[in-house]
């Protein structure tokens, strides 16, 4: 081989590389970005709350379950899985409805629908995948049931929120951790002085 | 894992471990982490530390009112349109100087106006009014937190000159609009305004035209879930939790209260709650709490609690809030016969939202039992139902010719006093074997007619023949076989509600037993006809909580309440002897339950089976004495 095709070898084998590392790290990043944010129920056992606690005269409970941490920017897809539980027999199928803020977009499952044959206090999962849910910003989704129950319409509603951290509840539960801990160490250090 | 299995799981890990958590009374031994860090509350300033000044004062007069979202029942849209205005009732009102000095307190009336004499003195003032009561017509205090455990406050700002000796007309707003006031104050002034309700209630329709209830503490914040307090943010309730003596109001969740849960304008779910606070201060309540849908039998003992707590605030809407008659500030005129329960708020025509419909609890305990959509008695079954009782309990005082509220208060308080055999377990038949007694030794020339109606309709008992029976008779046994008066079981299929259930009125019977301290055994003997059904023997403490075969069979299982258990498996004989023991058990009331073993049986296996059992002191071959339910 002249030391001409040598150099030109050289150059296209140094270029395809750089083309191999450009686009797999393209290849990485899109995938990254676009990557699903699976909910808690999708990689754990879930034990849905409100079967034997809430509002025990209620028709139906609803749960919403995010994912664990929500992304921090708008361009990721995020998982919401709501729970169901219908509690009471009804005239009529469950029907629901999911509400989304400007800004949020739905990339996969039904918005609405109904749901039939649910057996009483056995949930039902129902899921969505929607972009534009994240951190950036406070954002609310609810998740609305109804049936009809003796001529008169029944409802339930359950919200989620993109950054929990800033809730009351979120707070509360902080505060209420802190002040265990500041208990425990109290206790422990009485005893210590002891 | 799949979901029945979590949920079942997760039953058995509240119900079976004591971590019992009422949908509304709560006896959950919460974390308890709350308290550690609380503040105590402000001292309250009303007319009775108002301070006097003699002379060159100005009288500051004027207004409270607060706004609610008014609830649509004709429609089904539940909170819906525009908030309606109404008087402050018997609030806490202070007077601020421009250092922010209190230096006039008093209270507003009953109409929400506050006349108050300060120091003629040029300068800028507030008016506050606080969301707090400690007067002879209302005690309580709704507070933000438990944290920080301060009321509400609205406030408007004035100005006097040197020589003003009046400032009147002066307007003080708590507004139900976030837009107006994000801590939407209207909320905790409709807290408030229920516990007066309630409170008037009973003084209008009571022996005790003076009554007053023992101060109450109300924790509320609009867009917030109490149970957060207790590490379980997901479930949306309001509850009394008698171990601390407070009631919590569910706030909405994540901020939000237009599309969550609310109840700070739910009349029916503040009244239910006080209705558990009365129970605990002046009734008597021995609910374990549970799960109770209103559609399903219960614990006699829980299906009496949230039955009164139902009852109670229909009865104050009924009387008060929506009374035709009523004079004093209300939200309407044309009675009142609901349990509603609602979500979020629709057709604000400032604040908006769009749903038609936002109710999702409405039970009417106006119907008769055979009318009605949920919680349908049928025979023998009214005190096991929640809802059955609400019913009964409202038409006995609200039908032509029903008795009046002070015969049912009555009987309410004398739950509390002392009784021989003592008034344990309580539950609906106990009550109106209570009631009985005090029509006929007080109210003698009142017509029962409507009330036996009304009992009979809803398959109701004026006894504890269902549960609670008092186990005190004895007799000796005869010799022949049987040895003693047999009492008859059918069993039936358990109910599977979430979680296989025991038909505590067809598989079970309890009786009442006082242990007097000394060694004994108790034995259960039993014979099948038809197809064999398996008989056991359980002792449960006084507060026990009930335990399904299901719980039982779960590893781990430990009730502390289930004292003695004798469940030898019986598959094959037509007799059978179960015997426990009470050494080692205080003298003292205790719960005997005879149980069908229905886990997992058909109806095949049931049906055409009889069990005709006995109970008695003596050993699994000796029968000493006949147990004899009096």
């Amino acid at each position: 081989m002249s030391n001409t095709k040598l150099i030109l070898f050289s150059k296209m084998t140094l270029l395809g590389v750089l083309g191999l590392c450009l686009g797999g790290t393209g290849m990485f990043y899109y995938q990254k970005q676009h990557r699903i944010h699976r909910s808690v129920a999708s990689i754990e056992p879930f034990q849905p709350h409100g079967l034997t606690l809430g509002k025990q005269a209620a028709a139906m409970t609803i749960e919403i379950v995010g994912p664990e941490n929500y992304p921090d920017n708008n361009s990721e897809i995020v998982e919401l899985v709501g729970y169901i539980t219908q509690h009471l027999a009804a005239n009529s199928s469950l029907a629901y409805e999911w509400s989304l803020p400007e800004g949020v977009e739905l990339m996969r499952g039904p918005l609405s629908d109904t749901l039939g044959n649910l057996q009483m206090g056995r949930p039902r999962q129902v899921s969505i995948l929607v972009r534009g849910f994240s951190r950036e910003r406070q954002k609310l989704i609810s998740l609305r049931t109804q049936v009809i129950a003796g001529n008169a319409p029944l409802v339930a509603s359950a919200t989620i929120v993109s950054r929990p951290e800033d809730t009351m509840e979120s707070k509360v539960m902080d505060l209420q951790v802190q002040a265990k801990a500041a208990a425990q160490a109290a206790k422990e250090s009485e005893t210590e002085s002891r | 894992m799949d979901l029945r299995s979590g949920s079942i799981q997760l039953c058995w890990y509240l119900i079976g471990f004591s971590l019992l958590a009422l949908g509304c009374q709560s006896s959950i031994e919460p974390d308890n982490t709350a308290a550690y860090a609380q503040n105590p509350e402000a001292s309250y300033c009303g007319s009775a530390q108002a301070r006097t000044y003699s002379s060159n004062t100005t009288t500051i007069s004027g207004t409270a009112t607060f706004t609610y979202r008014p609830l649509q029942t004709a429609s089904n849209c539940g909170l819906c349109g525009d908030p309606v205005s109404l008087g402050v009732t018997y609030a806490e009102v202070h007077i601020l100087d421009s250092s922010g000095n209190v230096i006039q307190c008093g209270e507003t009336d009953q109409l929400g106006t506050f006349s108050l004499m300060i120091p003629r003195v040029a300068g800028s003032y507030k008016v506050q009014v606080l969301s707090r009561s400690l007067t002879d017509k209302v005690k309580a205090s709704i507070l933000k937190d438990i944290y920080s455990a301060t009321p509400y406050t609205v406030e408007t700002a004035f100005s006097l000159n040197s020589t003003q000796s009046t400032a009147s007309g002066i307007s003080v707003v708590a507004s139900a609009r976030a837009s107006d006031d994000s801590s939407i104050p209207g909320g905790a002034f409709n807290i408030l305004a229920n516990i007066f309700w309630a409170n008037e209630f009973i003084r209008e329709n009571s022996s005790s035209s003076n009554f007053v209830a023992d101060k109450v503490s109300v924790f509320w914040k609009a867009g917030f879930n109490p149970y957060s307090y207790f590490n379980a943010p997901s479930v949306l309730a309001s509850f009394y939790v008698n171990t601390e003596d407070r009631l919590y109001i569910l706030g909405g969740k994540n901020d939000d209260v237009k599309s969550s849960d609310t109840d700070h304008f739910d009349d029916s779910v503040i009244l239910h709650e006080y209705g558990h606070f009365l129970e605990a201060h002046y009734g008597h309540s021995d609910t374990p709490g549970g799960s109770h849908n209103g559609n399903f039998i219960i614990d006699p003992r829980l299906a009496w609690s949230e039955g009164w707590a139902n009852f109670f605030q229909g009865t104050v809407l009924n009387k008060i809030v929506y009374s035709s008659t009523y004079t004093g500030p209300k939200k309407g005129s044309s009675g009142f016969s609901y349990y509603i329960d609602t979500v979020g708020f629709a057709n604000d025509s400032v604040e908006g939202s769009g749903s038609s419909y936002n109710i999702q609890i409405s039970r009417d305990l106006s119907e008769l039992n055979s009318m009605a959509y949920y919680d349908k008695a049928a025979i023998d079954e009214g005190i096991f139902r929640e809802f059955s009782i609400s019913r009964t309990l409202f038409k006995t005082i609200t039908n032509t010719d029903g008795l009046p509220f002070a015969a049912i208060w009555d009987s309410f308080k004398e739950l509390r006093n002392s009784h021989s055999p003592a008034y344990k377990f309580v539950n609906f038949g106990l009550f109106n074997s209570i009631l009985q007694t005090l029509l006929n030794a007080n109210y003698s020339s009142l017509d029962q007619s409507t009330w036996n109606t009304v009992i009979g309709e809803e398959y109701q008992k004026k006894n504890t023949d269902l549960y609670g029976r008092y186990l005190g008779g004895t007799q000796a046994p005869s010799g022949g076989t049987p040895a003693c008066p047999e009492i008859i079981m059918d069993p039936v299929m358990d109910s599977i509600y979430t979680y296989d259930r025991s038909n505590q009125l067809k598989s079970n019977d309890f009786f009442t037993f006082y242990h007097d301290g000394t060694s004994k055994q108790m034995g259960l003997k039993a014979r099948s006809t038809g197809n064999v059904i398996d008989m056991n023997l359980y002792l449960y403490a006084d507060g026990y909580n009930y335990s399904e075969e299901l719980q039982e069979a779960q590893a781990g299982f430990n009730n502390t309440s289930l004292l003695r258990k004798s469940a030898t498996l019986n598959t094959a004989s037509s007799t059978e002897t179960e015997v426990i023991d009470f050494s080692g058990l205080p003298a003292g009331y205790y719960m005997v339950n005879v149980k069908a073993s229905t886990l997992n049986k058909t109806s095949a296996n049931l049906n055409g089976g009889t069990a005709n059992y006995y109970l008695y002191f003596g050993n699994s071959t000796t029968v000493t004495t006949c147990l004899i339910p009096n």
